[in-house]
This record gives structure tokens, sequence and C-alpha cells, in this order.
């Protein structure tokens, strides 16, 4: 049935369910891995959709993350370098981060084709899940009010299609204020830290909406796979 | 007068934007529209004017790159200035920049941009700069310095917030035009629209105007539901077909003896008139569909009342049918078919049957003839878009 992978299913037995709609904050550092764990959260199974909006890796590297399954890319950062790259059915560039106008004008377009292709397929509607990599970036361009303004908008539409947005903020680039500005948007909050010792091991704690913290897992990559580490 | 460049739209604001005048489109996130400030700039380029374009979010290749292969691609690199996302992160990057120190710096930059490179028409992309100084105070200085200079201005504003903040800056800033673009038109959920909220050289009805984008990329306002009704062999289907640029039919005779074209049976073609994209939709005449017709008549943008003008047999169930469509509300013209036969009964008559006011024009054509066909359904978006009652 819910064909995310092992790992997930084990983080998901021990902080809470996750289910749609939802709205996630991942507060990450640096070197954290987290766009691998925010991919992880939103790799799509048979029907789903995956729509990831990049500012911080190129269309074909995050292609690469994931193994397949019908993934979109909006892309924030190819056309500045080149101007003349062309939209294609699963890629549509926006020349910078500060654009949210052409932002948010090819995220109702990916929306539209998915759409079709869920008409076209005859296929029960799979979940749409979307990953903002990073919203960091787009606060260097654009201040906080339009920033949570803008997503107010667009998680709202996340959530009229029950599916699920996983935001990535580094909490090191922001300051407080920031962060609880962007929390009201969100209906949970997964904090991701380093663990003393271990670079490749990470431990995160999800906060729901009611305040209520999981207590803490330890989890590593290995290949493409989360694997939760037994306390 | 700098035409915007999509007709229906220069239609309903009497031509174009004088020169001289502040024009402010606001777009609703997730929406298509930019295509507003694209033709306004395509169309200012042609007539030869000196553009400065104002684009902050990103480079002039990239906003190059994204016009060309569009219908409102630019035919030559002459008579533009460009101040892109470098010339941005110049005044708002600088150290010690205040809101106060970059609203000068816009001002001498657009002071001495005039006064060497002759700019007389300025095109802006506002949200990094109203994110910078305050969009009130952004929207004022441009607003200002353009009104001081005597130079055109269109401005493109992402409005994150509602309706209600747009009437708010219009009501501050002394824009002579304010368009917002949105989304869902009516019953219509998909079809997006743009609303004149302020105009302050014409009048216009305060009537939202849904518009398509074709695949090329080419805004057209459109009327996506313009119903075409009536008794049986009014003509409806061959007034549908010569619009459409189908062939005529031969009668297909039925069992009955008499025709059996259906007017539902053309489909729902796209028609082009006055700039704009009209879907026509037929309906059957039949008594027996009276539910249908009322059922295709409901959200109707607009009617084309059709009555075989020969045949005062069919005037009673024409009668009936008028008093539907008068019931939805839509606006209708009456469309008097088959001008071409000598029979035609007279005006009078007519009016008396379908209890109509002299005041109501009569539109007497012939559905075989495009030319003719199309004068009636000109009337009609004539009617629509010059509607100053709201149903
Ligand atoms: N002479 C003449 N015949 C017409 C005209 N328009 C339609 N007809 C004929 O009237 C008949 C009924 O037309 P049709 O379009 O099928 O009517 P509908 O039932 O309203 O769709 C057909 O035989 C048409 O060829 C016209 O302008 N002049």
């Amino acid at each position: 049935m819910d064909q995310i992978s092992a790992g997930v299913r084990d983080i998901k037995g021990r902080i809470g369910d996750i289910r749609p709609p939802s709205n996630i904050l991942l507060l990450a550092p640096p070197f954290c891995d987290a766009e691998r764990l925010a991919y992880t959260l939103v790799r799509p199974s048979d029907n789903d959709h995956t729509i990831v909006i990049s500012t911080d890796e190129d269309a074909p590297t995050v292609y690469a993350s994931f193994a397949g399954g019908k993934v979109w890319v909006l892309d924030c950062i190819t056309k500045s370098m080149d101007p003349a790259v062309a939209d294609t059915e699963g890629v549509k560039y926006v020349g910078s981060p500060a654009d949210l106008t052409g932002l948010g004008i090819k995220f109702t377009k990916i929306l539209d084709s998915v759409q079709k292709s869920g008409e076209a397929e005859d296929a029960a509607p799979g979940q749409v899940r979307v990953c903002v990599n990073s919203l960091s970036s787009f606060l260097i361009y654009t201040k906080l009010e339009a920033i949570y303004r803008f997503y107010h908008i667009f998680s709202a539409r996340i959530r009229r299609m029950n599916g699920i947005g996983i935001y990535i903020l580094n909490p090191g680039s922001v300051d407080e204020k920031t962060i609880s500005t962007l929390k009201q948007l969100m209906t949970g909050i997964l904090k991701v830290e380093t663990c003393d010792g271990d670079p490749g091991v990470h431990t995160l704690r999800y906060q729901d909406i009611s305040g209520r913290v999981s207590p803490p897992v330890r989890y590593r990559f290995e290949g493409d796979e989360l694997v939760v580490d037994e306390p | 007068m700098i035409p915007i460049g999509i007709p229906a739209l220069d239609d309903l604001l009497g031509g174009g934007i004088p020169t001289g005048s502040l024009v402010l489109v606001s777009l609703a996130p997730g929406v298509e529209g930019r295509q507003v400030l694209h033709s306004a700039l395509h169309s200012a380029h042609e007539q030869g004017r000196r553009c400065l374009v104002i684009v902050p979010y990103t480079t002039t290749n990239v906003y190059c790159a994204d016009l060309s292969g569009t219908p409102y691609a630019l035919s030559s690199e002459d008579n533009l200035v460009f101040l892109d996302t470098s010339a941005f992160d110049e005044v708002h990057g600088r150290r010690a920049a205040t809101p106060l120190s970059e609203a000068a710096g816009w001002d001498t930059l657009l002071t001495s941009l005039a006064a060497d490179r002759g700019v007389d028409t300025v095109f802006l992309y506002c949200n990094r700069i109203c994110d910078a100084l305050g969009t009130g105070e952004a929207l004022a200085l441009f607003a200002d310095t353009c009104r001081r200079l005597g130079l055109t201005l269109f401005v493109e504003y992402l409005n994150l917030y509602d309706r209600n903040h747009i009437r708010e800056l219009s009501a501050s800033i002394s824009f002579d035009l304010v368009l917002s673009v949105g989304e869902g038109f009516e019953n219509f959920i998909f079809l997006n629209h743009f609303r004149i909220e302020h105009l302050k050289w014409a009048h216009v009805p305060d009537i939202p105007l849904p518009f398509i984008i074709r695949d090329n990329g080419y805004l057209m306002p459109h009327l996506p539901k313009v119903v075409v009704t009536g008794p049986v062999d009014a003509g409806k289907t061959t007034f549908i077909r010569t619009l459409s640029g189908m062939p005529a039919l031969s009668d297909r005779i039925g069992l009955s003896g008499s025709p059996t074209t259906v007017a539902m049976d053309v489909g729902s073609p796209h028609v082009a008139c006055r700039g704009f994209d009209l879907t026509l939709m037929g309906t059957p005449g039949q008594e027996h569909f009276g539910p249908i017709i009322r059922h295709l008549l409901t959200n109707a943008t607009g009617v084309v009342f059709m009555v075989d003008g020969t045949n005062a047999a069919s005037f009673g169930r024409a009668r009936a049918i008028l008093d539907e469509v008068r019931e939805m509300g839509a606006p209708f013209v009456v469309a008097v078919n088959k001008g071409d036969l000598p029979e035609r009964v007279p005006d009078h008559d007519l009016r008396e049957a379908l209890a109509l006011p002299e005041d109501t024009p009569l539109h007497p054509f012939s559905a075989l003839e495009m030319e003719e066909a199309m004068g009636v359904l000109d009337a009609l978006v004539g009617l629509i878009t010059r509607r100053t009652d709201r149903r």
C-alpha cells in the first residue's frame, strides 16, 4: 500500500503518524543531509506525484536523487546560467528564487499537468508531495513578510490537495522570529541535529501542531535507504 | 496612445493607454498574466518608444529569453534600456543603504536615463523594490518620478494580499489605470480573468474579463459560453457552422420528414470576434428539450437568440425560449434569420409575438453569410462588454 521506504516507516512508528494534508518545516543545519531526508520523505510511490522546488540543486541532480516515479522539478538556478534553457513537461525553470511571480505561475502549471496526467491514466488519484529546498535561499532574496504571504498561499494549496509539503530551512541562517513566523504555516516541525562523534549519524525529532515532541530518532543513510539506529 | 496589444482590452480602454499615464497591473499568485506587460512592452517598442525595463528579479538575458519564442518577442535591441538584478543589487546592496537612500538612488537613475537616453516609457517589475522600500513608498516613488518626468509607467505587481490591498494602493497612489488579474471566473473556476479596478480616462463596466493563454503564449480574452438558442430550424446549426468555417450541411431528413440537425451536434467551436475568443454552444430547439435549454443557459456569458424571420408559426415556441433567456438575465441579441428570403414577417408582428419592446434592437441577417453572422456576434460582444448593470 504505502510504498515509502522502510526507514521512513520506522521513523513514522517512532514519531507518530504524519498524515496528509501536512506541511512540515524541516529544520536542519548544513551538512546534515537534509535534502536527502526530505527527498526520502517525499519519494513518490506508484500513483504519487512529487514536486521539488529547488534553489540549491539543478534538475538533473534532483532527478539523480530519486530512483524513478513521477517527479517534477521547478529549477530556480539553471536558467540564470543558461537563459535559453526551455521548460519541458517535467522540468520548469525560473530565473532566480527572487521571481515569486514566475514561481507561482510555473507551480500552477505543474499542478495542472499533475491533474491532467492523473485524469489520463484514469488511476486513483495519487498523493502530491512537495519539497521546497530551501526556504533559506528564498529568504536571501525576499523579506520574511512576502515569503510568509507567498508560502501561506502555497501551503494552503497543498492542504487543499490533501498533499504533503516539506520545507527545508537552515535554522542557523535566520533569526528566531523568522522560524516562529514560518512555523505558523506548518502542521509539524522536524528538527535534525548532528550527532557527536559520528558524522554519518543524525538525530531527528518531530513536533506536531499540539506541541508534542517525539523522542529522538537516530538515523543514517545506507545508499538511498534511510536506516534507523536502534537505541 | 500606446495600445497594450491585447485588442479586446484596448477596445475597452478606448484604444490603449494615453502617453504619460501610470498603469498598475496586479497579479494574483499562481495566475498567468505576465503577458500584459510583455505585450505592452512589445507594442511600445514597435511604436519606436524608448523603453526602460526594470527587472530586479532576474537578469536581462533571462528576461529576454523568456520573451523570445512568444508573440511578444522584441524585434531588436534598439531603444531598450534594462536595469536588472545587478542594478538592483547596486542600489540595494550598497553599504549603509537605507530605504531613503535607495529611493533617492532610483529617482536619480530614472531622471538621468530620461535625460541621457531619452527614455519615455518605463516597465517596472516592482516586488523586490517594494520589498526593500515598502510597497506604498516604492509605488509612490516611481509614480511621482514618472509623473514629474512625463514618462508612461507600467508596473507589474505580485499581490500577495487580497483585492482590498489593491483598492487601498489605488486610492493612495494616483494610477490612471489599475488592472487586476485573478483566478476563477464565476462558475468557470479554471478561467483566469482581468478586472479593471480603476480607470481614469474612460468609463467601463466593472465586469471580470476572462482570458485564455494559447499554446504559443498569446493571451486572448475569452467569452466562455455564448449560447445560441431558438426554435427548431431557426438556423442555429447553420450559424455555428458558418462562423466556425465548417462546410454547410446538406439537410439530413429524419423519419419524420424534417431535418434532424441539432445545434449541439457541432460541438463547442471557438470563434474569434473583436479580439475575443468565444466558445459557441448550440441548444436544441424542440419543446421536450426545455430542461436542457435551461441547463445550457445557466452561466451563459451571452446569448444569441435566433428566430426564423420568415416562419410566423415558430414564434410561439420562440417566445417560450426567449422567456427563459430573459429569466436567466444574460445579455442577449435577437437575431432574425433568413433575411435572404423575401417572405419576412414585419418587425412589428415579430415584436408583438415575442413581447419585445421597441428599444430592443432586431438583427436581421442570414446565417449562410459569414459577414452577417459575424455582425450578430459583434453586436453581442458589444453588449456584453459595455453592459454596466451586473446580474
Ligand atoms: N435561406 C436560408 N436558409 C437558411 C438560413 N439559415 C439556415 N437555413 C436553412 O434552415 C434550415 C434549418 O437550419 P438549421 O441550421 O439546421 O436550424 P437549427 O434547427 O436551428 O439548427 C436548414 O435547411 C438551413 O439550410 C438562411 O440564412 N437562409
